[in-house]
């Protein structure tokens, strides 16, 4: 019974040192956990964003090729020698009759001076270097690839907002596109970057469109696309730069 | 140890409210955790259901359309799915509605690559001898869709094929073109490239032909007039012999590839050649749930505008437009430029509870093919599931004027 005789309790000390070393761990834990929902929140985010980025690009390039068959089936008709049965109306920037969707309301402006350009669906710009940033606001619960509508940031921002105060869910999809054309070659070549971007509320109000990365963003995605400059004008009076995208 | 004293009840109970404290927030975290687990589990099941249901029917239509020439058809039903009969029945009465029933299609596409993967002879285009018209079509098969057994080819030892069960009929004629210049809009039965796909009733492998008898659900797929035939032999004699056999036409076996969804199991189902068995390819009970599948097809206008199918036409009604049902489409299956194909995919378990005091609000998903509307309080889908849309344009890369509708 001696030896319990000089017992003591823990001290002072003793008691906070544990006390923080426990805490310490306990933080560790929490933070931990935290980290893990923010990774899950970050890779739904991503998968989502990239989703998007998928359909509307599936939209896109099915636009493109489309508005590259009319160029071609003009192109066969005035090299049978029968021009005057096409139907120019696709590239004269006359709204066809039956169009849905905003991007083809107006497929085509330069015919038939330059001929339809395809490329008008995506980009504004057909100079070496021109860059292009447009914007649409995307109801994730009312989406349509085909009745989106690009513009500029305050056009995207008010219609985000209109979307929100109608019980929406609103994301940003930024489309960049950056031509670059290479004329010491003939035919000319183009190169043509796409960079799509889906960015939610918070990061558009960061960033804007000025902040592609994908630190920025939900998710991004970067197509490059090729294209040659052609003279048509043998068979369709006018068309001297038919840019002709190479897609299968 | 006279001093000595155990912990006081006041100072055990403080130490154990710490320490339940404690195990309680690490026990909620773990719990927090598990859900979050479970939630992404499900996150990515969805995606891995919906993309890759998606991606197998948008890369089926993408083939079909990326031949050359008049080697598909693609036909859809809207609202076509029926339970046990995909794509049996057309469904007018409530197709666009909410009650409509998923929509389905079927690729049909000439069978050239036959005997690529070894094993069966190419399924070699053939000219269209007539035997018989009357009461039975009889077509004479040519000699090299039935090999004999144990024949080689490229030194393989090769099955002999199983007989044809559809064959496909395309005229080489033009007998009127919009292109041309000669109006068909008058006489539609004077189709261009007119084409047909039936159905074979028997093969008899000793004389070599096709018998092709019975009534009218032979016909699998026709451009020669808009309307369904009265009777087979009315197809038979009027049209089939005069616009297939009375002109340059050629002959081939036709592999067909039906999708549809059935709305009891919620399964995304194909079926091959047409033949009654339907396999199960994606979603059910032990998946996420493949819930509505929705098709828009879109037509090129010769000015460049786009006029769709499978859309309501007027929002007010949902009445939609229809091949079959609109007569502004007559003929124009031969435009189809590009296909939209919308899948809209329910998560497996029910991750947001319903309370009585309706935590979880009911959701309402738009824009999906023909429906204007579809509410997750509706009997069909179901509250407190994740919905996913995937949707995705393909483009058919062959010439519109090419392509057999």
């Amino acid at each position: 019974m001696r030896r319990f005789k000089d017992q003591k309790g823990f001290t002072l000390t003793e008691i906070l040192v544990a006390t923080a070393i426990m805490a310490l761990g306990f933080l560790a834990s929490a933070q931990m956990e935290f980290m893990a929902l923010r990774q899950k929140q970050l890779a739904e985010s991503g998968s989502q964003g990239i989703n998007l980025i998928q359909y509307i690009s599936d939209y896109d390039f099915s636009e493109l090729r489309r508005l590259h068959r009319l160029n071609s089936l003009a192109f066969l008709n005035g090299q049978a020698g029968n021009l005057s049965s096409t139907d120019f109306l696709y590239c004269d920037g006359t709204p066809p009759s039956t169009c849905p969707g905003d991007v083809c309301s107006d497929p085509c402006s330069g015919c038939p001076a330059a001929a339809c350009n395809p490329f008008e669906v995506i980009t504004t710009s057909f100079v070496d270097g021109g860059v292009v940033t447009m914007c649409s606001a995307v109801d994730l619960n009312n989406f349509d690839p085909t009745m989106l509508s690009f513009g500029t940031d305050t056009q995207c921002a008010a219609d985000a907002a209109a979307m929100l105060s109608a019980g929406g869910d609103p994301v940003y999809v930024v489309r960049q596109t950056t031509t670059e054309i290479d004329t010491t070659v003939f035919p000319n070549l183009v190169d043509m970057t796409v960079l799509y971007a889906v960015k939610n509320r918070l990061q558009f109000d960061d960033t804007g469109t000025s902040s592609l990365d994908n630190r920025d963003s939900m998710a991004t995605l970067s197509v490059e696309m090729s294209a040659h400059i052609d003279n048509w004008s043998l068979f369709i009076p006018g068309w001297t730069q038919v840019w002709i995208p190479h897609v299968p | 140890m006279k001093d000595n004293r155990g912990f006081t009840i006041i100072e055990l109970m403080v130490s154990i409210a710490i320490f339940s404290l404690m195990i309680t927030g690490m026990t909620i975290a773990l719990m927090q955790q598990q859900k979050h687990f479970k939630l992404t589990a499900t996150a990515v099941d969805m995606d891995e259901t919906g993309r890759s249901a998606l991606d197998f029917i948008s890369s089926e239509i993408r083939i079909a359309g990326a031949r050359q020439g008049k080697t598909f058809a693609l036909t859809f039903v809207n609202g076509g799915s029926q339970p046990g009969a995909p794509c049996a029945a057309v469904n007018t009465t409530d197709a666009g509605t909410v009650d409509s029933p998923p929509d389905c299609i079927a690729i049909i596409t000439w069978d050239i690559t036959r005997g690529m993967q070894g094993g069966v002879l190419p399924s070699v285009v053939s000219s269209v001898e007539l035997i018989q018209s009357a009461p039975t079509l009889v077509l004479q098969l040519p000699n090299l869709w039935f090999p004999p057994a144990g024949q080689l080819l490229n030194g393989d030892s090769v099955t002999p094929p199983t007989p044809p069960t559809l064959l496909g009929f395309r005229s080489r004629a033009n007998l009127c073109s919009p292109n041309s210049g000669v109006d068909c809009s008058g006489n539609i039965k004077d189709c261009s490239d007119c084409g047909a796909v039936l159905r074979v009733s028997t093969v008899n492998t000793g004389s070599q032909t096709a018998e092709i008898a019975g009534s009218v659900d032979r016909i699998i797929a026709q451009n020669f007039q808009n309307t369904a035939y009265a009777s087979f032999s009315d197809f038979i004699t009027n049209d089939f012999v005069r616009l297939i056999v009375g002109q340059f036409s050629e002959m081939s076996i036709v592999k067909a590839t039906t999708f549809s969804v059935n709305s009891t199991t919620h399964e995304l189902q194909i079926e091959q050649d047409l033949n009654g068995v339907i396999d199960y390819l994606a979603g059910g009970s032990n998946a996420p749930g493949i819930m509505d599948l929705q098709l828009v097809f879109n037509l090129q206008d010769s000015d460049g505008g786009i006029t769709k199918v499978g859309v309501p036409t007027v929002a007010v009604d949902r009445r939609f437009s229809d091949f079959g049902a609109d007569p502004s489409l007559v003929g124009r299956q031969k435009d189809i430029s590009t296909v939209e194909i919308y899948l809209l995919v329910r998560s497996k378990i029910r991750p947001q509870k319903i309370t009585t005091s309706g935590r979880v609000g009911v959701k309402t998903i738009t824009q999906l093919g023909d429906r204007l509307t579809r509410m997750t309080d509706h009997a069909s889908l179901g509250e407190g599931f994740i919905y996913r849309i995937y949707t995705t344009t393909v483009y058919l890369r062959n010439l519109a004027t090419e392509q057999f509708g």
